[in-house]
């Protein structure tokens, strides 16, 4: 097996993924191979959904406390990863249930948790109905309607294009409860088609996609489908709440599928790299190569700290989760587009032609991944999301407020987590890992202190025009979506700050080694914080010679796991 | 002097339809259906042999109407507007091939090839090797002496355009097993006159993009070909691809904008459409923003090819560094542009089915323009080594802008001498010497664009300082990348030149002679090449609007967005 | 060219390349292809711009392709320069 077919980054940190990675590991469901034929016959990947269902993988959907395993947020997002990092259309077509049955958890009645989580523990596919054709992603536009009948409810309307419409047995849908058109008229109900009248529901044909071709894109028909009150999901009404709720632990779990595709299209273009000779230099000892593939680096370490941040801050910043999600899915998703952009650009025509290197696994990753940026909440959904909150990141910052405690928890990697507490639609506090930064400038050591104060500085110059940013509820302007990008490039430089600080004492890896990833990874921020910082060329190639070195750009401690070498 | 001759874009505009219309003589939905298919499409193929497109690529000297690489441009966008798998695949490759012929080739070479494109034929470019990308000096390809007046050719060519279909192929093989310059030459091979057992065709590659477009290589078992067969003196191949790729490395981006022209028409009405919390997705100011700076990035992209390309016919000497940074910065700006239109379109973009089903597809067929006919990077590497002398003479002594001309579109023209095509540039350059006059226009007209022209003339002082110093090391391959960057900054204050004399020399256009366009070009160039000044005031967003209502209007007049605001086909028409 | 200045641009020349190819002076053998010790296309293009700056004329920007050992530069160019001038 070459190193471009084996995947993402094991680590001791998740021993319960690495079972499931080593098992995987050789599987021919996962083949190259396999995945470009499905991809070609847009046919769905059942051998490998069935593989891992028959590895036990829906438990890592369901609470612990249901029976299930899903209990560290940041393991379920490593466990995307590593499916991501083999094939994105199945990590697509598996995870989606926890999509779909999320609410469920956090609405929180016993006998309905029970019902589902054995469905899901036997691996029944539960879908996520938010989308209506027409809609996108405004959720009060909402026109499935669920019209209260004396034994539940009767559901009108059509739910497309929905992930696993088809597949899935069961599929959690927004619908219209009420009469007027406030948020208290939404409610959130779960259909399960095996009790269905005939006749009162239709799968919708599959959609033609871009990327994730193979999986099943298709939408929910309901003609006057009754369902029973146990099938509402909270309480009437409750709907939209619950789905807002939901989204900030889901979009930080997409943020896992978009590591994967990091993972791998820095496999593709590092092994490429190793073997392709030209001008009688390999293309890895070319100068501009090396700094292009540092800068690759610097964004995949980037994205890693911010998804690990926000995984674990689920648990201990849970109520700012819903700024901190926001943040997650608005950057991870863009910045591996631009990661994927730029491996593209050195593989060239080998990112083009499908059969002349890796099985074109890299051509099919990077209009997999494409995806990630537009659903579960596209990023200009997020960035509004995040305007949304300007004042009070204002406030965070002006008032120092922090719970440095909690984010030091979030940061120390492999220490356990208390459970994820009440989740917020806006966080009062603002965000902890940013508002912490002023602190935790002070801890660097005295060589690290520069570029610290560097990041400091270009972080107050994005809080000032927070600070001076007017409220607006309509007509933002494309400057204000502007201004929230750079403010998530502060959050991603002050959550590499954090983590460096954090685990640095315990980490000998060679990522570790003189703080070389956080360098790299800082020198990148403020370059595009218009702030660049001398010596940022060296700390970039830097990261371009660790890669070279150890496979994988991470921050965590990446293990091998046996079997054929890579 | 030749005049420019629209008439032609024109015509075939009419020729090929209303893409919208479903019943149009090549509709998209026909594009579409060809790309699901992996095949060129039928109906278009057919309509472009009825235009006789081939004979745009011939020069009018040997019976074709090749006359302006502009008009040439022009007309190709008309195809690339609606399918750019059939730009490429009909069109494109036997235009490289010929280039070279024209370049280089005897009167009876060219004659030669004339008539095959004339009767309707392809001729192949075939210079690639999957193992040497863009690295030309390790040709493997060999064509070794067999007895007193022939060669014989062994090796392989891979990912050739139109490998099986073509009925000639020029070549780049090696001719001499000596490393150095003088040791590739380029030939024609006819496909009729080779034994079959000596050039065998590989199997077709499949791509992500441009999936029509029949992507084949050939394997050579010592095929005969005649010593005549040679382009020009035999080892001059690389000094004929020099020559010749400044006219192609213009010639296509310059084409493939047709691709984000389309691109912004189906996302402008995309958020015309679109209604999204209570109103039209186009009533949002970012989604305006995003539209505009597509726009704004077409005619940065439109004004640094035309220039380029009209400056071949003026100073054909001065242009081989202009080409490779016209090919570098156009096709960046084009990919961008159209990646930052998808995220507008979102879950629209991601579906292959419906009225937005194009985008997706001009999406992936866009690719090329970044690797094909040399990666971006090589055409850094190839402008290096030349602008150390360029800074030591012309940018510090200020040089001799080109004739007005080259400004103005529509204006007469030197015609196209292949002959006088050089490998480089001897430190003159004429384009960038266009900068401080223009600058000095500015100065009564605008305070924004003033201020920008001024930055940028400040750039190449910089530039000028900077490139003068290089190292020798810093000019191959081992370039570091500080080095690769001055390249890539000269190309941005190339494209600020372009479009800064292309609005003082239209001084009467309604459109291109306001302001508002320049400045915002200037902004978005000064901003991508981390010039200071953008990060000032936003003179950008003080122009939207009317950029916007420029968009909106061209949208519902259905007329182009780039330079030449021409009128589409609607309807029956 | 008078042979004196011919022999003084051939050092001069072989100090250039030298410089370029970041070796010894000593390492260039002056009737070896300059190709032979990498000296890439289009690096070559440029020895030209040197040549001109020096000698005070114009030449072909190919001149190195066609003239590839030091030797048969300087000869070239001693063909070229009226023998009044080349000691520049």
């Amino acid at each position: 097996m070459t190193a471009a077919s084996a995947t993402a980054t094991a680590t001791e940190l998740y021993p319960a993924v690495n079972l499931l990675a080593a098992r995987l590991r050789d599987d021919v469901s996962f083949s190259p191979a396999t995945c470009a034929d499905l991809d070609r016959s847009e046919a769905f990947p059942a051998a490998a959904v069935a593989l891992l269902d028959r590895l036990g993988v829906p438990a890592h959907y369901v609470p612990q406390r249901l029976g299930g395993a899903w209990r560290d947020h940041d393991e379920l997002v490593h466990l995307v990863r590593q499916l991501a990092g083999r094939d994105l259309t199945v990590a697509v077509a598996h995870a989606k249930t926890f999509l779909g049955a999320v609410s469920v958890w956090l609405a929180n009645d016993a006998g309905q948790c029970g019902r589902l989580a054995t469905d899901v523990l036997a691996g029944v596919p539960v879908a996520w109905g938010l989308t209506e054709p027409g809609c996108g992603s405004d959720l009060w536009a909402t026109g499935m309607a669920a019209e209260p009948v004396p034994d539940g409810y009767r559901l009108t309307g059509v739910k497309q294009p929905v992930n696993n419409a088809t597949r899935g047995a069961l599929m959690c849908v927004l619908a219209r409860t009420g009469t007027g058109r406030g948020p208290r008229d939404l409610s959130l109900l779960l259909l399960d088609k095996r009790r269905l009248a005939p006749g009162s529901y239709a799968c919708l044909p599959k959609a033609l996609t871009h990327g994730i071709r193979g999986a099943d894109i298709s939408g929910l028909a309901l003609t006057a489908a009754t369902v029973g009150h146990d099938a509402l999901v909270g309480a009437p009404g409750d709907g939209l709440e619950i789905v807002l709720r939901a989204l900030q632990l889901t979009r930080v779990a997409c943020a896992g599928l978009s590591l994967g595709a990091a993972d791998h299209a820095l496999r593709l273009v590092l092994e490429y790299a190793r073997d392709r000779v030209l001008y009688e230099r390999r293309l890895l000892d070319l100068p501009h190569v090396r700094r292009t593939l540092g800068g690759l680096c610097a964004r995949a370490l980037l994205v890693e700290c911010t998804t690990l941040l926000a995984a674990r801050s689920a648990h201990t910043l849970s109520g700012e989760l819903s700024l901190v999600s926001a943040v997650a899915k608005a950057f991870v998703p863009t910045v591996v587009d631009e990661l994927v952009a730029g491996a593209a650009e050195l593989l060239g025509a080998r990112a083009f032609l499908t059969d002349v290197y890796a099985h074109g696994a890299f051509a099919k990753l990077e209009r997999d991944h494409r995806v990630v940026a537009i659903f579960d909440g596209n990023t200009a959904v997020n960035r509004q999301a995040v305007l949304n909150q300007l004042p009070a990141l204002a406030r965070g910052w002006s008032g120092r407020n922090a719970d440095h405690d909690a984010v030091r928890r979030a940061a120390m990697l492999g220490t356990p987590l208390p459970p994820i507490g009440a989740l917020s639609q806006r966080s009062r506090a603002g965000c902890s890992v940013v508002q912490a930064l002023p602190t935790a400038v002070t801890e660097l050591p005295a060589a690290l202190r520069p570029l610290g104060a560097a990041l400091l500085t270009a972080t107050e110059r994005v809080q000032a025009e927070i600070d001076a940013h007017p409220t607006l509820a309509r007509d933002v302007p494309a400057e204000s979506f502007e201004l929230v990008e750079r403010y998530e490039w502060c959050f991603a430089g002050a959550a590499a700050v954090h983590l460096w600080l954090a685990n640095h004492e315990r980490r000998r890896e060679a990522w570790w080694h003189e703080a070389a990833w956080l360098r790299g990874a800082l020198a990148l921020v403020l370059e595009r914080l218009d702030a660049p910082a001398p010596g940022a060329g060296q700390a970039l190639d830097e990261l371009a010679r660790l890669l070279a070195a150890t496979g994988a750009a991470s921050v965590l401690p990446v293990m091998d796991l046996g079997g054929e070498p890579s | 002097m030749t005049t420019a001759k629209p008439s032609r874009a024109k015509e075939l505009d009419q020729l090929l339809g209303d893409p919208w219309r479903p019943g149009a003589p090549l509709s998209h939905q026909a594009v579409l259906r060809a790309d699901e298919r992996a095949e060129m499409c039928a109906e278009g193929e057919r309509l472009l042999d009825d235009f006789g497109l081939n004979a745009e690529f011939v020069p009018a000297r040997y019976g074709g109407r090749l006359v302006r690489l502009d008009d040439l441009i022009d007309v190709m966008r008309a195809v690339f507007r609606r399918d750019p798998a059939l730009g490429l695949g009909y069109g494109v490759s036997s235009f490289i091939a010929g280039v070279n012929v024209w370049a280089a080739g005897r009167t009876e070479q060219c004659q030669a090839i004339a008539g095959l494109l004339l009767a309707g034929n392809r001729v192949a470019s075939a210079y690639h090797e999957l193992a040497h990308g863009n690295d030309f000096a390790r040709v493997e390809l060999a064509a070794t002496p067999s007895g007193p007046a022939g060669l014989r050719l062994t090796g392989r060519k891979e990912v050739i355009t139109n490998a099986a279909r073509a009925a000639a192929l020029v070549v780049l093989a090696r001719t001499d097993p000596a490393p150095g310059s003088r040791s590739l030459s380029q030939l024609i091979v006819d496909r009729a006159a080779a034994p079959p057992a000596t050039l065998v065709e590989l199997p077709r590659y499949a791509s992500t993009g441009m999936r029509g477009v029949p992507l084949g290589g050939l394997e050579f078992h010592g095929c005969p070909v005649p010593r005549s067969a040679v382009l020009g003196a035999p080892g001059h191949g690389v000094e004929v691809a020099l020559r010749s790729f400044q006219v192609t490395r213009t010639a296509l981006p310059a084409m493939l904008a047709g691709v984000l022209d389309t691109g912004i028409r189906v996302a402008a009405g995309f958020a015309a459409a679109r209604t999204l919390y209570g109103r039209t997705v186009g009533d949002l100011p970012a989604v305006r923003a995003t539209l505009v700076d597509a726009f704004v990035d077409l005619l940065i992209a439109d004004s640094m090819a035309l220039v380029t390309a009209r400056a071949i016919h003026a100073v054909p000497d001065r242009t081989s560094v202009a080409a490779s940074a016209t090919k570098f910065l156009v096709s960046r700006r084009l990919m961008d542009a159209m990646d930052r239109l998808s995220r507008l379109l979102g879950a629209q973009f991601y579906v292959r089915t419906g009225e937005h089903a194009l985008f997706q597809k001009l999406l992936r067929d866009l690719a090329p323009a970044g690797f094909a006919h040399a990666a971006r990077v090589a055409c850094l590497m190839t402008m290096l080594p030349q602008l150390p002398l360029m800074a030591r003479r012309d940018w510090r002594s200020g040089g001799q802008p080109p004739p007005a001309a080259v400004y103005q579109r529509g204006t007469p023209l030197p015609p196209l001498s292949f002959a006088d095509l050089a490998v480089t540039t001897g430190g003159r350059d004429p384009l960038a010497a266009a900068l401080a006059p223009a600058v000095d226009i500015t100065a009564g007209a605008d305070p924004d664009l003033h201020r920008l022209a001024v930055a940028f003339r400040a750039e190449l002082a910089a530039l000028t300082t900077d490139c003068a110093q290089l190292h020798p090391r810093d000019l191959g391959p081992e370039a570091s990348p500080e080095a690769l960057g001055l390249a890539a900054r000269y190309a941005t204050v190339l494209a600020a030149t372009a479009c800064l004399n292309v609005w003082c020399h239209e001084p009467d256009d309604r459109f291109l002679g306001d302001p508002a366009w320049v400045v915002a070009a200037l902004h978005r160039l000064a901003r991508s090449g981390r010039i200071a000044v953008a990060a000032g005031p936003r003179p950008l967003a003080a122009r939207r609007a009317a950029l916007y209502a420029e968009l909106a209007s061209r949208l519902a007049g259905h007329r182009t967005f780039d330079l030449a605001d021409r009128p589409l086909p609607r309807g029956d028409s | 060219m008078t042979t004196f200045q011919a022999r003084a641009l051939r050092t001069w020349l072989i100090d250039r390349i030298a410089y370029y190819l970041e070796c010894e002076s000593a390492l260039i053998n002056p009737t070896r292809s300059l190709a032979d010790y990498g000296l890439d296309s289009v690096l070559a293009l440029t020895l030209c711009g040197d040549l001109e700056d020096r000698l005070g004329i114009r030449l072909e920007p190919t001149v190195v392709w066609d003239h590839p050992t030091v030797d048969e530069l300087v000869a070239h160019c001693a063909g070229v320069v009226p023998a009044d001038r080349g000691t520049v």
